[in-house]
């Protein structure tokens, strides 16, 4: 009963910040600027953040290296993670550790077009993701 | 070459023996067909840029129109009529990331009043109707669906030069206005509301200004 209660809860949150403003099926504009979006193709098919909750870029300093992992709500109920080790500005790297719809997919290259002044903007695609491009702000 | 000069003597001197006389009949069946420009916001299209919006402005109206004429003038040459009409508007475009075929279908009743001459009538028609409108569009090849159906009204000046008394050729300027703060999207197997359109800085008015050229046929 209370697990029912969680979810039906959680179904409320989720549909109250719902921002009907955003159209789920147009790619964001190609920004460098902090303007928090995410759009990506997989499959073919576009997935765009901001409407359901805005993307997350999570900066992590370890004792010799840094990473990036970046997190977006892509659909109602579908979620995209991945992340980048030592991200710099300028530089194509890989990212790993792609989840989708709580799926381990393919990785793939990531062009960082940005990273400074808690900016962090770039390209990615590799396997089923294809056309990828974010713009987010981070704290590190 | 010497035929067509030949046939085509023979049909203005057809027409002109032919617009001797005025229409007869009480009513009025019209079909047109010509350019239209789609102004003010556009929503819900796949790409934004001024260039793209530009080329999606040009497109191609046609109409389909019916009147009442009846037999009461007033002040000698007018008639107060009321008629049908149907618009339909198309307007496409295509970039690099998809595509847009936007389709418009406007019907609504019309009140016209029309200036009644031996060889010709003007008229200026108003009214308040629907406007059907779908933007069958393409993003990254994969098809995407926009509805946006709104009341919207019209108002038209034209004018018609009789060949006969049953036959007219005319031309109509119409401007068909609506507005809309939201519109649905299919795609994906999913369909969305989307309300005042960021990418689109919010609704707003439109409207779709068109040339027409047709045939009236009087009954």
């Amino acid at each position: 009963m209370r697990h029912i209660l969680f979810i039906c809860l959680l179904f409320f949150c989720v549909a109250c910040e719902e921002n009907k403003s955003v159209d789920p099926t147009l790619m964001p504009e190609t920004t460098t600027t902090g303007e928090n979006t995410l759009g990506c193709l997989i499959d073919g098919w576009v997935y765009v953040s901001g409407r359901w909750s805005l993307p997350a870029a999570e900066y992590a300093k370890l004792q010799d290296s840094t990473s990036m992992t970046i997190s977006a709500q892509v659909g109602f109920d579908s979620f995209l993670r991945f992340t980048i080790a030592n991200p710099k500005q300028g530089e194509t790297l890989p990212y790993t550790n792609v989840s989708f719809d709580n799926q381990n997919i393919e990785d793939g290259k990531v062009h960082i077009t940005r990273m400074s002044d808690g900016i962090f903007s770039g390209t990615f695609e590799g396997g089923r993701m294809t056309k990828g491009r974010f713009d987010l702000k981070y704290k590190e | 070459m010497k035929k067509y000069v030949l046939l085509l003597g023979l049909l203005i001197q057809t027409v002109s023996l032919c617009a001797q006389e005025a229409s007869i009949g009480k009513s009025m069946f019209s079909i047109h067909a010509g350019p239209s420009w789609y102004l003010g916001k556009m929503i819900g299209i796949t790409n934004n840029s001024d260039t793209y919006r530009n080329d999606l402005r040009n497109g191609v109206a046609w109409d389909v129109n019916y009147y009442f004429l009846g037999d009461k003038y007033i002040f000698n040459s007018f008639k107060l009529s009321p008629g049908l009409i149907y618009q339909g508007g198309r307007y496409k475009g295509t970039h690099d990331e998809g595509s847009d075929k936007i389709l418009m279908h406007y019907i609504a009743p019309q009140i016209a009043l029309f200036m009644v001459k031996q060889k010709y009538n003007l008229s200026l028609s108003t009214g308040v109707g629907y406007q059907y409108y779908k933007d069958k569009s393409f993003v990254y090849d994969k098809p995407r669906d926009v509805s946006m159906n709104k009341l919207a009204y019209n108002l038209s000046a034209g004018g018609e030069y009789l060949l006969s008394s049953h036959v007219g050729i005319s031309a109509k300027l119409n401007w068909i206005v609506t507005s809309s703060e939201s519109y649905s999207v299919k795609y994906h197997g999913q369909k969305w509301q989307v309300e005042s359109p960021e990418l689109n800085g919010g609704g707003g008015c439109f409207s779709q200004l068109s040339l027409l050229f047709g045939m009236n046929f009087h009954f």
